[in-house]
């Protein structure tokens, strides 16, 4: 029965999110391409601490974060370093999400691409620029389509029965 | 491949929604059918898998296949060659089931007096019949098709629609509530949707993907009348490019049509009669490349009018965010529209003109500019949220006058077998482009209603061409300046009928499917005539 | 509307009325309760051809074990039953017998509707002579291969497996449960399908209700059992199962279910509804050991939805997975997670992916949920067919990986093999080359027991 199961790669419930609240870890043993890339725990929990304060979310979907984390990895070996350089800036010089971008456009412009790309990652499902792109998610998962959940599905998936769109959506945005 | 069948009593070009019901309905009457489709077949599931995957969602090409034996218009491949003022862009599907794999469903009629433009405003030019000819024909696709609508669109007819009208969206409703007494009338859209199960299909839910596909079938496409040609026993060949029409020796007639598989291989079929329904670009092409010394223009187009009069509609666009959350993007695409603009005495100096509302789930847009601005954070959540909620946008389905210089041509790239890719030369006269103005005032008064913000048109000069790809096989009584009769017969070949988009002498105000299917229902008749 | 009038008027005028006048009413009264009690035995479903055949003209080809059986035309005609005499028209009803002394298959469900009362019968008899439209024409005569063409075997049948006791109440029960065990075991003849038969095709009464394969869809366990029937459905779940074709969050109705709903049971009144229900709820259980939770107990909402981007979509459908599969074709509607959405049902926790057999969870795929007719109150989307977009290979993969994913997975092992038997309209039926080798090798044998049965019948 498992045979039906069977999912590639990477575990349903993350396991770079489990092995990085874990810590310490050095040796993934993961049977990834990206297998080197993801041994770095502390690039991995910045990451994470980056992608929170750009979604403002402390409940991210923890495979999806694997996912993103080692397709960016891939896409760019120094991935690791860039995104411990700009955690650390963001922490000392405690930007927010709403100062982010200008003050990096302006201090820190060797790593001002990578908010962007967390962005596109975590609200788009896109990884990747150009003939590289990819989808890593398509769902109400992908957290533009969380935003509008409530109201909307994203295209191609059913909103519901016959003529439930003529209901009355929300009004307090 | 199958090759077997080399002959059949009728030997149609293109798999698309006008050729496969044609090709049932003259099946029906016991004669045999062969459909040569240049493409492969197309496989509904796969290519929504393939849109969930992709990453340009905003390309309705982009998950369907690709061949470079049969190529088609795609942001990486330049198949269009230009050299007229207004660059023509176009997208279509080489395939079984064709261009309608991803449409809105729009299936209007044309209203009456877009049937005799030259006689009632002195522009453009006449068709060969009246709307009350072609009524019963509309009729009979809208049954086929499963078209759904108000009654009261503007366009008389003799039976209701086979369906009910579509449940309106919210944001329907408040447009239409808002917008009342402005002398803007608003309705729901006239479509191949079903309101209800219909034809063994479901009943729409609101998937909002009309195009590039809908993920149910509850949208009508060129896929189903390819099913249902079949079921009716027509041999569809796929992946069989045809390049060449072959005449009789010593006579106009034509006795054979030839085409290449993928490789290369040539193969030639005979039959009684020949349709060609290969689409308004492809059709002409094939014509003009089929040269012969008794016909040195090409296969009927021997008074130089094939591939002329190419119509479309240039629409204006406008984008704003509206007052309330109307939430677009819950149902169709594609779902409501102003009519009252589709015809009045100004038709002799401007251009007439639909409006169409977008109902287009607005999210991705959004979060790529908000992105694109560094919007990080809960206010990102928040704007992707308000912006969808208010967002709104229009344009306008515009007539275009049939202008002899307006073509297809043969271009001197070739694709991999050698065939041409097509050439045009295309322009947007001072008649459309007053057409537009009028629309911006009219989005203008309609955005100020709706208490706009941040209003934004498209550009004067740049247009966003429809797909509505029409005229260039036009169809009148005059044999000097169009390419078949009324009943989509050639004028210099007997044997020979043109069928598609192509053959409606003008483009009007609304897409030319269901008008296209009409026509080509009604010359099937003439085709059975011929043979029976 | 118009009798009623007329009553109430002859109330109050009494006699200034003629006697004929009243007794028209009366006629129309009893007509109008015998369509109704017509339409809770469905006759319409068999009775009538499809594609737009005339109401109870007959014609319509039932694929049945012993082969295509015809149905009859039974409009007030002279080719259908329009020189029945009522006794005539009881025969044929109740016992299976029609006016030219010929046995009825079983196909008719006789055997249910023997429990129809007199008075029902009465009703039945004024609608069909004066309620239903006469129809010409003869449908096709139903001719079964041998030896089932022999009618007069079902004699002998009927022996056997005939109760022709008209129902009779049960004075410790209701007055609702009785009206609803009436209706039930007569009319609406869930029996015929739901309960099981033996080999000679007769119901197994020790098994009643217990779930049958009809050799496609599958008739399942209606008992009151908690694990292999419906026990956990409330009378609420019921009701609206028979008047909309779906339990909320539990089960939807497909195939012929779904046309005994949309001709039948939707046009119920409430209060028979109610009373089904109540019935239904004291079915003796039955129950199988193997099934150890309820059906719609089984399965898990898909919590890492956006897995099947981490492979690309292969070059052609042929080579999707289960899940692929699924993505691409299944979850536009049911969603990615298997949970539906706002009306459109949920594959988490459906009865259709809880039981042992499996063979709806293919029908469905192949054959879509479908009703012909209009259900009033139902959500009005069907489910596609999908028997012209996939093959029996990819019916089977897209079947286990939804009984994994979201229902029972221990009986995900659909086979190819299993699709294109139920894609060909169900396994072959052993019945006819075993009626065939008893005819050869047991001859003497059936006919001893033929001649024991009769005597025994006889002394009866």
């Amino acid at each position: 029965m498992s045979q039906y199961k069977e999912k590639a790669g990477i575990s349903r419930r993350g396991f770079l999110t489990a092995s990085a609240a874990l810590s310490g870890l050095t040796l993934v043993p993961f049977a990834s391409q990206a297998q080197a890339a993801a041994t770095d725990a502390k690039a991995f929990n910045a990451f994470m601490a980056l992608s929170q304060l750009i979604t403002a979310k402390s409940d991210l979907n923890p495979a999806l974060a694997d996912t993103i984390y080692l397709s960016l990895a891939q896409q760019d070996e120094d991935f690791a370093a860039r995104i411990k350089t700009l955690n650390a800036f963001v922490a000392d010089h405690n930007l927010t999400s709403a100062n982010l971008q200008a003050r990096l456009d302006a201090e820190q412009p060797d790593v001002a691409d990578l908010p962007r790309k967390l962005a596109k990652a975590w609200f788009q499902g896109i990884v990747g620029e150009g003939k590289a792109a990819k989808t890593i998610s398509y769902s109400d998962n992908t957290l533009m389509y969380a935003a509008v959940a409530d109201v909307l599905a994203p295209p191609s998936y059913a909103l519901g029965a016959y003529g439930i769109w003529s209901s009355k959506p929300p009004q307090d945005v | 491949m199958a090759t077997t069948q080399t002959s059949a009593d009728v030997v149609i070009v293109g798999a698309g929604i006008v050729g496969s019901l044609m090709a049932e309905k003259i099946a029906q009457q016991g004669l045999s059918v062969l459909i040569l489709e240049s493409g492969p077949n197309i496989d509904r599931n796969h290519v929504v898998a393939k849109f969930r995957h992709g990453v340009d969602k905003g390309d309705y090409m982009a998950p369907y296949p690709y061949n470079d034996w049969a190529p088609e218009p795609r942001k990486f491949n330049d198949y269009f060659q230009n050299e007229g003022p207004v660059p023509y862009s176009a997208s279509y599907i080489r395939g079984v089931g064709g261009t309608t794999w991803h449409w809105a469903g729009m299936a209007w009629r044309y209203v009456p007096n877009d049937f005799k433009l030259k006689t009632l405003y002195g522009v453009g030019r006449d068709w060969p019949f009246s709307y009350d000819d072609l009524e019963p024909f509309y009729y009979e696709a809208e049954v086929k098709m499963g078209v759904s609508g108000p009654e009261d669109n503007g366009s008389p007819r003799s039976k209701p629609f086979p369906m009910p009208e579509l449940a309106p969206s919210w944001a329907l409703s408040r447009v239409r509530d808002r917008l009342e007494g402005i002398g803007y009338k608003v309705i729901g859209n006239t479509a191949a949707r079903n309101s209800q199960n219909y034809d063994g299909r479901p009943a729409c839910v609101g998937n909002n993907n009309c195009m590039p596909v809908c993920p149910v079938d509850a949208q009508y496409h060129g896929g189903i009348s390819a099913q249902s040609a079949k079921q009716a026993g027509v041999n569809i060949i796929t992946e069989a490019i045809v390049y060449k029409i072959e005449h009789a020796k010593n006579s106009d007639k034509i006795e054979a049509i030839h085409y290449y598989t993928p490789n290369k291989d040539s193969f030639r079929v005979t039959g009684k009669t020949f349709v060609l329904a290969a689409n308004a670009i492809e059709t002409p092409k094939l014509m003009l490349m089929s040269k012969s010394d008794r016909f040195p223009n090409g296969i009927g187009n021997s008074n130089d009018m094939v591939g002329r009069h190419l119509c479309d509609h240039p629409r204006a666009k406008v984008s704003f965010e509206v007052d309330e959350p109307i939430w677009p993007g819950r149902g169709p695409m594609s779902e409501y529209s102003i009519q009252s603009e589709r015809d009045g005495e100004w038709r002799s100096e401007s251009a007439a003109f639909r409006i169409d509302f977008s109902n287009t789930n607005p999210v991705r847009g959004i979060t790529d500019k908000l992105i694109k601005q560094g919007v990080y954070g809960e206010e990102l959540e928040q704007q992707i949220r308000h912006k969808s909620a208010h967002s709104m946008g229009m344009k306008n389905i515009v007539e275009q006058l049939p202008d002899p210089n307006n073509r297809v041509m043969l271009g001197d790239r070739l694709d991999t077998l050698g065939i041409p890719n097509p050439k045009f030369y295309y322009s947007v006269s001072d008649y459309t482009r007053r057409g537009n103005a009028r629309a911006r005032e009219i989005f203008t008064t309609i955005a100020k209603r709706l208490g706009a913000k941040e209003l934004s048109f498209s550009a004067e000069d740049k247009f966003s061409l429809a797909n509505h790809i029409t005229g260039t096989l036009g169809m009148g009584d005059d044999r000097a300046t169009t390419v078949c009769n009324g009943e989509g017969r050639s004028h210099f070949h007997d044997n020979l009928f043109l069928a598609g988009t192509g053959v409606l002498p003008t483009v009007a105000t609304v897409n030319s499917t269901l008008t296209a299917v009409a026509v080509g229902l009604r010359t099937a008749e003439f085709i059975i005539e011929d043979l029976v | 509307m118009k009798h009623s009038v007329m009553l109430s008027s002859a109330l109050v005028l009494g006699s200034m009325l003629s006697p004929v006048a009243l007794a028209v009413s009366a006629d129309q009264d009893l007509i109008k309760r015998g369509e109704y009690l017509a339409t809770a035995g469905d006759c319409v479903a068999c009775h009538t051809a499809e594609h737009e055949g005339k109401p109870f003209a007959g014609g319509l080809s039932i694929d049945t074990p012993l082969g295509h059986i015809i149905s009859s035309n039974i409009t007030p005609s002279k080719d259908g039953i329009g020189d029945y005499s009522y006794e005539d028209f009881d025969r044929a009803v109740r016992q299976g017998i029609r006016a030219d002394g010929n046995n009825l298959y079983p196909a008719m469900p006789y055997t249910a509707y023997a429990k129809v009362t007199d008075e029902d019968m009465q009703a039945l008899y004024a609608y069909f002579m004066h309620g239903v439209e006469p129809v010409d024409g003869k449908p096709e005569a139903t001719e079964l291969p041998f030896p089932f063409n022999i009618r007069e075997s079902m004699a002998v049948w009927n022996g056997l497996f005939l109760d022709d006791e008209p129902f009779t109440p049960d004075p410790d029960q209701s007055d609702e449960w009785n009206r609803g065990a009436y209706l039930a075991q007569g009319l609406t003849h869930c029996a015929t399908c739901h309960t099981p038969r033996n080999p000679l095709m007769a119901e197994d009464s020790g098994k009643a209700l217990a779930g049958a394969s009809l050799g496609t869809w599958y008739a399942p366990n209606i008992t009151s059992d908690d694990n292999s029937g419906i026990g956990t459905w409330t009378h609420d779940d019921i009701v609206s199962y028979l008047k909309a074709g779906y339990a909320p969050d539990k089960s939807q109705a497909a195939g012929p279910m779904a046309e005994a709903i949309s001709h039948s049971l939707q046009h119920l009144s409430d209060e028979d509804l109610s009373a089904i229900a109540v019935w239904l709820k004291t079915v003796p259980a039955v129950s199988d050991a193997n099934d150890t939770q309820p059906s719609e107990s089984y399965g898990q909402v898909n919590d890492n939805i956006d897995s099947v981007f981490l492979e690309d979509v292969p070059a052609s459908t042929a080579d999707m997975s289960g899940a692929q599969l699924y993505n691409a074709a299944c979850a536009s509607c049911h969603q990615a997670d298997g949970t539906g959405n706002n009306g459109l049902p949920s594959l988490v926790n459906n009865t259709v992916l809880g039981r042992q057999n499996t063979d709806n969870v293919v029908m469905a795929i192949l054959e879509g949920v479908q009703y012909r007719n209009h259900i009033e109150e139902s959500h009005g989307t069907n489910m596609p067919a999908f028997a012209h977009e996939f093959n029996d290979e990819q019916v089977a993969r897209v079947s286990n990986y939804i009984l994994s994913e979201f229902g029972r997975e221990e009986v995900a092992d659909i086979t190819a093999d299993e699709v294109a038997v139920l894609r060909s309209g169900g396994p072959a039926s052993p019945l006819l080359p075993l009626a065939r080798w008893g005819m050869g090798i047991g001859a003497v044998f059936v006919l001893g027991l033929i001649a024991w049965f009769l005597r025994r019948k006889r002394k009866g």
